[in-house]
């Protein structure tokens, strides 16, 4: 069974247009204030680390999401990270052609688990898993306290 | 349970960790001895991150485990712990872990603008509608059609904000407001006064789960509070078509749990409630949707005491939503956490005087048109 | 549970630590655009407010005329049968006066809001909207009203072409 009357015409059919509005502000929680802050203040990347199973976190986490523990020490980053995974994006997000290709990746860093996504500062044909990269930061002075105050990663 | 704010610095995960984590303490488990986690979260737009289930289950302690997010509006409260239960008593699992949370400080200026989005957008939308106007055409229309004064829906807020005076966690606590207070309050949305409504908060709230077998085996037993029923019912969507006297949605859910919980006579079996209260008259209405109360005469129950905490029947010991606080799901702790510390006997300076055997709490959520129910024993 | 919450007693944040940036943030005000399609219902329903009409759906099951309009019925489950026109008089179900905006905002001027069963429907079958040329003193649930509706030429297939639902007064309706 179905509709018994069907509107024939598709121009009698109509739309209704809006948006969604909203407006937010994120605070950086716990854990991510003090990240933000080093990174904003000193320019370091920071890490947690698990007392109980010795696991290193990026970005750091109040707890352990395997042993389900409040975790609270912090531990600098190695200075250099590798690329896991990147891709070149020629499209901005209402899908307009770019001037120019820029590439995004996945960093790891060496006895950490998770990582950061970021700009890589290079030409597209040079992203590549595999790629040694080290953190840019803006200058000290337009930095804000977010993950924008790393310009991104170069080799 | 975390405490309930208006804005906490704790991230959404943070939150859950905390609840989580001090629910898993209490039962003296650690997360591997969870075998599922459900997470309970209202509106995505709230914490202003889509797909939230997802973003929060490694705080969760969701984490490479069979996990589920449940969302029934403000119906999450009660309705996520009753997600739990499947689990537990379908035998899938033996332990589960149900942690809810809210962060709404993120949307600005104010939690309603968001509200906003939950109307037909071609019905509703263009009349710009705040939230605050429906419960104020429901009050209204209750109040008008069974003539209950309205003194005696301002009661039920003196008397949550009065009793949230012993909880740990309560954002608007207040031991010294008195009906004036109340009445006084700003004029919001007639009949709605500013104190007549629970703010919005940031917070969660865990529980723990477990078959009789594990009660029995880890030796829980002095600790554990039962679950006897659950029920759970939505009304149309087609909210301006209703009714809006009584709630039969809540009155469908709560014959579900109590046939369930072989309760006959609600009103002589069940020694106290924890109905949803996000504004006064709503516990008034719920009440009566229990079976708690005849209909129209909720308010009559309110003014002479049998409410209280002491009274016969005493309703939100807890403080209620009025009282604690209203991070939308995380009111589990308020309703489901409040049955099992009180008939656990935890409740501290909330503690209600009599002994309690059996309790019923319930959440109310979406188009005002969703009622889940929990019946807890002994 | 108390013991943990007395150690973690959670951060609260005030306004001036996120608008003095004492704590870090980030702002995100998203675009999300989208075009609803109407449907069967509504597209006859907005074509006809904008003829200045009120038009509903009636099955023929539970012999209900239901408004707003649907092109199926949620109690017998099945498709509706005919189109039934509907006045544009009613009676006030139940009303707010409210002194918020769509944000929460204070407003000084109230706005008139609440549920209008339309003649014609079933009992209770209304729809939400606002009330004019009537005083606090003066509205009521049970109250006979009428829709206002803006001139031919600005309406557009909306709610809103009906600016208003007022009271009939001696010698109107
Ligand atoms: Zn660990
Ligand atoms: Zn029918």
């Amino acid at each position: 069974m179905t509709f018994t009357d069907r509107t024939k015409d598709p121009r009698a059919l109509r739309h209704w247009y809006g948006d969604i509005e909203a407006d937010y502000v994120y605070t950086s929680g716990v854990a991510g204030e003090r990240f933000f802050r080093e990174l904003r203040d000193h320019g370091r990347l920071l890490g947690t680390r698990c007392g109980e199973c010795g696991k290193r976190w990026i970005p750091p986490k109040l707890f352990c999401e395997d042993c389900f523990r409040e975790v609270s020490e912090f531990v600098d980053l190695p200075a250099t990270g590798r690329v896991a995974a990147a891709c070149a994006v020629r499209v901005d997000i209402e899908r307009n052609p770019l001037p120019q290709a820029v590439v995004w990746g996945l960093v790891r860093f060496k006895g950490f688990e998770g990582g950061l996504v970021h700009r890589l500062l290079i030409a597209p044909e040079r992203g590549r898993a595999g790629l040694v990269v080290r953190p840019v930061l803006r200058d000290a002075a337009s930095r804000t306290g977010a993950i924008t105050d790393l310009e991104g990663f170069a080799p | 349970m975390t405490i309930f704010r208006r804005r906490l610095q704790e991230t959404g995960k943070e939150l859950s960790f905390e609840a989580a984590r001090m629910a898993l303490d209490q039962a003296g488990m650690e997360i591997g001895d969870i075998n599922a986690v459900v997470h309970g979260t209202a509106p995505d737009a709230f914490d202003g991150v889509h797909m939230k289930g997802e973003y929060l289950l490694d705080g969760s302690g969701g984490a490479r485990k069979p996990y589920m997010r449940v969302y029934t509006g403000g119906g999450t409260g009660v309705f996520s712990a009753i997600a739990g239960y499947w689990h537990v008593a379908s035998g899938l699992a033996d332990v589960a872990l149900v942690v809810n949370e809210e962060k709404m400080s993120s949307c600005q200026p104010h939690p309603q603008s968001v509200f906003a989005h939950i109307w037909d957008p071609i019905l509703d939308r263009p009349l710009k509608p705040n939230l605050v106007w429906i419960f104020a055409m429901e009050m209204n229309r209750y109040m008008t059609v069974n003539k209950i004064p309205y003194e005696d829906i301002a009661r039920v807020a003196v008397k949550n904000k009065r009793n949230a005076a012993g909880h740990p966690c309560a954002q608007l606590a207040d031991p010294d407001i008195t009906l004036d207070d109340v009445m006084n309050s700003e004029l919001m949305a007639w009949p709605v006064r500013r104190l007549d409504i629970s703010p919005p908060s940031d917070g969660a709230a865990a529980v723990v789960l477990a078959s009789e077998d594990i009660v029995r085996k880890r030796k829980l037993r002095d600790q554990a509070a039962w679950i006897k029923g659950v029920g759970w019912c939505i009304d149309s969507t087609m909210w301006t078509d209703r009714d809006l006297v009584f709630p039969e949605y809540v009155a469908r859910a709560a014959k579900m749990a109590y046939r369930q919980a072989k309760i006959g006579n609600p009103r002589r079996e069940i020694d106290f409630a924890e109905p949803y209260d996000p504004f006064d008259y709503k516990e008034l209405h719920h009440l009566e949707g229990l079976g708690l109360a005849e209909r129209g005469k909720a308010g009559l129950m309110t003014r002479e005491g049998v409410t209280e905490r002491d009274g016969d029947l005493p309703v939100c010991p807890s403080g209620g939503l009025l009282g604690v606080g209203n991070p939308i799901a995380a009111t589990l702790g308020i309703k489901i956490g409040e049955l099992y510390w009180q008939l656990t006997g935890q409740a501290g300076k909330r503690q209600i005087p009599n002994e309690v055997r059996t309790g019923v709490c319930q959440a109310w959520g979406d188009l005002m048109q969703y009622g889940s129910v929990v019946v807890m024993g002994t | 549970m108390t013991a943990r919450v007395d150690r973690w007693p959670g951060v609260e944040l005030g306004p001036k630590d996120i608008e003095g940036r004492v704590v870090t943030s980030v702002r995100y005000r998203p675009a999300a655009k989208f075009a609803w399609s109407a449907g069967e219902a509504m597209s006859r329903f907005l074509a006809e407010l904008q003829r200045g009409r009120l038009i509903a759906r009636q099955c023929n099951t539970c012999r209900r005329i239901l408004f707003p309009p649907r092109m199926f019925c949620e109690e017998c489950y099945r498709p509706t049968d005919a189109w039934v026109y509907v006045r544009d008089t009613g009676t006030i179900e139940t009303y707010s006066v409210s002194y918020l905006d769509t944000d929460a905002r204070r407003i000084t001027e109230p706005i008139f809001v609440g549920v209008v069963s339309i003649d014609g429907a079933s009992p209770r079958m209304g729809i939400m909207h606002y009330f004019g040329e009537v005083t606090k003193e003066e509205i009521r649930i049970g109250m006979p009203v009428q829709a206002k509706w803006r001139p031919a030429e600005d309406r557009v297939g909306s709610v809103l072409d009906i600016e208003y639902f007022r009271p009939v007064r001696e010698g109107g309706r």
